[in-house]
């Protein structure tokens, strides 16, 4: 601290700490609201402290699901959830470390073709592709498949990028000293330029876990079969039948174990989250 | 770009960027230029023959008050969120700046909505917001409000922009955390020498040196307000009430998925890819000053 | 067996030549350095040794075998790089083992022989290190580490000590030529630092603008230098070279003449290369001249006196023995020795006048 202004500390924190409770509230609301049965959520007003029906709603969520339609084991769909955010994520670190690795450490005919092609994925979102996306992908069988699911996303300008910043801070005589040891070409990619990037592929590992757990309208529109639904789809379906039979206390519920996996990755991997973050965005 | 050293040539690096073209050129590629294929086309009521158009599609969608609101709208929801988030992110990061030891630990408590899924935020505050049941709903109602937003069209907007731009604090204050802390102690101490107190060091000082990270990180949540938040969108209002909330993305999905109009669907995602192309460039173009600046 | 052989190397980058034809055989067990400024071409030649670039024209060979076409790994070499170039991953043992698993050599093996090596650098409480836990010296031994145990037939070594500061320097530049005496490989040193060229060298390269200007032991070049490039480069502080014009058997310096010592035979105008320590303060009155003094360096053992001589334009640099008195005075009296002085051709900067 520069000068000793003890108002002007105080009032920091003031301010900090009602950000704090302003971005925490809806989280705290939820936390209630899957504690209570669900005659209590439907009460008017909805209690402010928590009841005594967590574990209970816990049990409930995980075997039993929601109401109606919605009633399907969340367990499922957490593991749905997990297998297409590993998918994505390992996909796109795979896919992206190895095209890297070619475009900075190789000259060859088109490498530059290839790399714009890549590059030009970053303007094609899901959004603007979708109908024509689907077809694709019910075509190739793919609907209501894990690969369906990852596959169509595991392409990245962003983690390819990433990667051949990382590979240009290497050294060229660490490659010249593999080569006299002689390590070829995929010993040098597994011996040193894999360890030697593990922080980085780390970081990337955090928000491309967070980016597929989270993702939406892709398996929205290529899930039928509602055994491969996932969690963050789950929430959705169960919003549809609130509107007959609400059930709160399963939906808060299930909210609090669908957003869990990637808000705890973000609290105890802060340093790679930020990290990733920074790195991606260069 | 390329590594001075490299490897001999051979037909490894192919193999290397194949997994990675593969995928670019079935579903990027590919299914990108369909959409602007279809974009020329009109199909009949059953989908059984279609017309090449010309633009057609596109000077429909042009002449289409619909659509024209839903511009409108994309860009007035786009500018709220950025506007909020942004301002709320700058003047917590401006504290927690100051506080130096508690830094980290607002941090920490400050930056994880940004994991949660955007269905999910919707779901949050859909429950708090709810007419009947909603906690929020319930404290306005005793100061005599009656919100309802599945009927109103400004509450229901106001509400999603709330939702949207509550994700969205944690990225940018991230990002403005960072680049107060990237500036040179000794700026904020001569500034202090001079005679500068705190309000006028912020604004004379810190606000201008990290503009660069202002201006990208408009970029990017002007990004994020048009195709991110689908989700909250489709969670909390479904583009509802009488089409309030329907911003560009959300139409595309329902006009082509529920209203199976193909050629226009297809318009609307050409124009859509315009918008992306042309942001792009604006935030590579963006970048490089970045660069120099540093 | 471990003699290389350097014919006619040339090296282009698209149409710019930056070798033009480098000629050198290197004995078994020999040190041979190449120096020169930066720029001159001396680490690509040393890196085309390597196998590391490509060689436009001409022949390598090593170990009496053309190497032009073999892989690095396959050239029986070892290099020492500038900044090291150790794996940051992996431990003191694993960089220097790394080779010889490659090698596909028993674990047994390996063992011992690194941990023979790092007994010699003294290493051996640092193998399961990683390179950042260890000082710049240390790295620097590591490096030399992982050169020896590959048993290599020849040593490169790419401005191994540039990035240590002075001190350590001078010790390790001792440490690797004792070592390089004691295993007796013939290794390949390239430096841009000419003392250091000077003390480890049995021969030197000196390299200028993709040209050897002269290849010597350090005393040839020394005493003989074949070029004012040589002469300038070779020596601390470096020679002195003043315009002057010969006729009669005799030197015009300036407005002094001194009489033309009996092995330069030359007419005409030329560059007069003296070095520092050939100049004295005169013991007769006979071929002397007139300094006049800028400044006065009292450097201990040594006087270094810069000025010019009268009637000359060029900056000299005069050395003295450091009990010399030099008094507040603007002008000194000093002597050559006339059988030191070099002449050089004021065009084409190569030595003229040699008997």
């Amino acid at each position: 601290m520069i000068e000793n202004r003890p108002m002007v500390t105080v009032f920091s924190h003031v301010v900090l700490i009602l950000g704090v409770l302003l971005v925490a509230f809806p989280i705290w609301i939820t936390f209630v609201a899957a504690s209570h049965d669900a005659i209590r959520v439907t009460q008017v007003p909805l209690p402010l402290w928590p009841g005594d029906q967590f574990f209970i709603n816990l049990k409930a969520t995980l075997m039993k699901g929601g109401n109606g339609a919605a009633g399907r084991p969340i367990g499922l769909m957490l593991m749905n959830s997990l297998v297409m955010a590993m998918m994505i994520s390992v996909g796109k670190i795979a896919v992206s470390l190895l095209s890297a690795f070619a475009i900075v450490y190789f000259r060859f005919p088109f490498r530059m073709g290839f790399f714009w092609m890549i590059f030009i994925t970053l303007m094609l979102p899901v959004e603007v592709r979708i109908l024509p996306t689907y077809e694709v992908v019910a075509q190739l069988g793919m609907l209501d498949t894990y690969w369906g699911l990852s596959i169509p996303l595991i392409a990245s300008a962003t983690a390819t990028f990433m990667f051949r910043q990382t590979f240009l801070t290497v050294p060229d005589e660490l490659l010249e000293a593999a080569r006299i040891d002689g390590a070829g070409p995929m010993r040098f990619f597994f011996d040193i330029l894999l360890p030697m990037s593990r922080t980085n592929i780390a970081a990337l590992f955090v928000i491309l876990f967070i980016y597929g757990w989270n993702q939406y309208l892709w398996p929205l529109l290529i899930t039928t079969d509602q055994s491969m639904y996932t969690v963050v789809m789950g929430i959705k379906e169960m919003l549809e039948d609130a509107e007959q039979t609400p059930a709160w206390h399963i939906i808060m519920m299930t909210s609090l174990l669908a957003m869990l996996p990637p808000v705890m990755v973000v609290i105890f991997m802060q340093n790679l989250f930020v990290k990733g973050l920074t790195d991606t965005e260069k | 770009m390329l590594k001075r050293v490299h490897f001999k040539p051979s037909y490894l690096p192919y193999l290397l960027v194949t997994p990675q073209i593969i995928v670019t050129l079935v579903f990027f590629f590919w299914p990108a230029s369909q959409a602007l294929y279809q974009s020329l086309l009109v199909e009949d009521a059953f989908g059984l023959s279609s017309k090449f158009v010309w633009f057609e599609n596109f000077e429909d969608l042009f002449s289409d008050d619909l659509y024209f609101g839903a511009f409108k709208r994309t860009a007035f929801f786009s500018f709220m969120v950025a506007a909020s988030s942004m301002s709320i992110a700058l003047v917590l990061a401006g504290m927690a700046d100051r506080v130096v030891k508690a830094t980290l630990a607002y941090r920490t408590m400050l930056i994880w909505p940004y994991a949660v899924a955007p269905v999910i935020a919707g779901a949050l505050w859909l429950f708090m917001f709810d007419p009947t049941l909603g906690i929020i709903a319930y404290v306005l109602d005793a100061f005599g409000y009656d919100w309802n937003h599945k009927l109103n069209g400004g509450e229901a907007m106001f509400l999603v922009i709330v939702a949207a731009a509550w994700k969205q604090v944690s990225y940018n204050f991230l990002f403005f955390l960072a680049a107060m802390q990237s500036i040179p102690k000794s700026l904020i101490e001569a500034a202090a020498i001079d005679g500068a107190g705190p309000a006028r060091r912020f604004w004379t000082i810190i606000f201008p040196l990290i503009t660069p990270t202002t201006f990208f990180l408009l970029v990017v949540n002007i990004v994020y307000a048009f195709f991110d938040t689908f989700g909250i969108i489709h969670a909390i209002t479904q583009g509802g009430p009488a089409k309030a909330t329907e911003i560009l993305v959300y139409k595309v999905f329902n006009d082509g998925f529920i209203g199976l109009d193909l050629g226009g669907s297809a318009a609307q995602s050409v124009i859509l890819m315009f918008i992306v192309i042309v942001i792009t460039v604006i935030q590579f173009r963006f970048i490089e000053k970045k660069v120099e600046y540093q | 067996m471990g003699n290389v052989s350097i014919h006619n190397i040339k090296k282009s980058y698209g149409k710019v030549e930056v070798l033009h034809g480098i000629d050198i055989d290197i004995a078994d067990g020999e040190f041979v350095v190449i120096v020169g400024p930066s720029g001159c071409g001396k680490s690509t030649l040393l890196r085309m040794v390597a196998g590391l670039e490509a060689i436009t024209s001409g022949e390598i060979s090593i170990d009496d075998r053309i190497v032009n076409e073999v892989e690095p790994k396959d050239r029986n070499i070892a290099m020492v790089f500038q900044n090291y170039a150790l794996y940051p991953h992996m431990s003191v043992f694993d960089n220097m083992a790394y080779g010889l698993k490659l090698q596909k050599i028993a674990k047994a093996e390996i063992r011992a022989r690194v941990e023979e090596v790092a007994k010699t650098l003294q290493l051996g409480e640092f193998l399961k290190r990683k390179p950042r836990q260890l000082s710049g010296g240390q790295r620097q031994r590591v490096a030399m580490g992982r050169a020896i145990v590959r048993e290599p037939s020849v040593f490169l070594f790419d401005e191994p000590l540039s990035n240590l500061d002075a001190k350590l320097r001078v010790q390790m530049r001792l440490e690797i030529k004792k070592l390089q005496r004691r295993l007796g490989v013939t290794s390949l040193y390239v430096t841009h630092d000419q003392i250091e060229a000077m003390t480890m060298a049995d021969r030197l390269i000196v390299l200028n603008d993709g040209i050897a200007e002269q290849i010597g032991t350090p005393m040839e070049l020394y005493d003989e230098p074949a070029s004012q490039f040589v002469g300038g480069f070779i020596g601390s502080p470096s020679m002195n070279f003043i315009a002057v014009e010969l006729k009669n058997e005799t030197i015009h310096i300036g407005n002094t003449t001194i009489p033309c010592p009996d092995h330069l035979l030359y007419t005409g105008p030329a560059i007069l290369g003296v070095r520092p320590e050939n100049f004295k303060l005169p013991d007769s009155g006979f071929r002397e001249m007139n300094l006049n003094i800028d400044v006065v360096e009292k450097l201990g053992a040594d006087t270094l006196v810069h000025g010019k001589i009268s009637g000359c334009v060029e900056d000299i640099v005069v050395k003295l023995p450091g009990n010399v008195e030099i008094e507040n005075q603007s002008a000194l009296r000093i002597a050559v020795d006339l059988s030191k002085l070099l002449l050089f051709d004021p065009g084409t900067g190569r030595r003229v006048g040699r008997n």
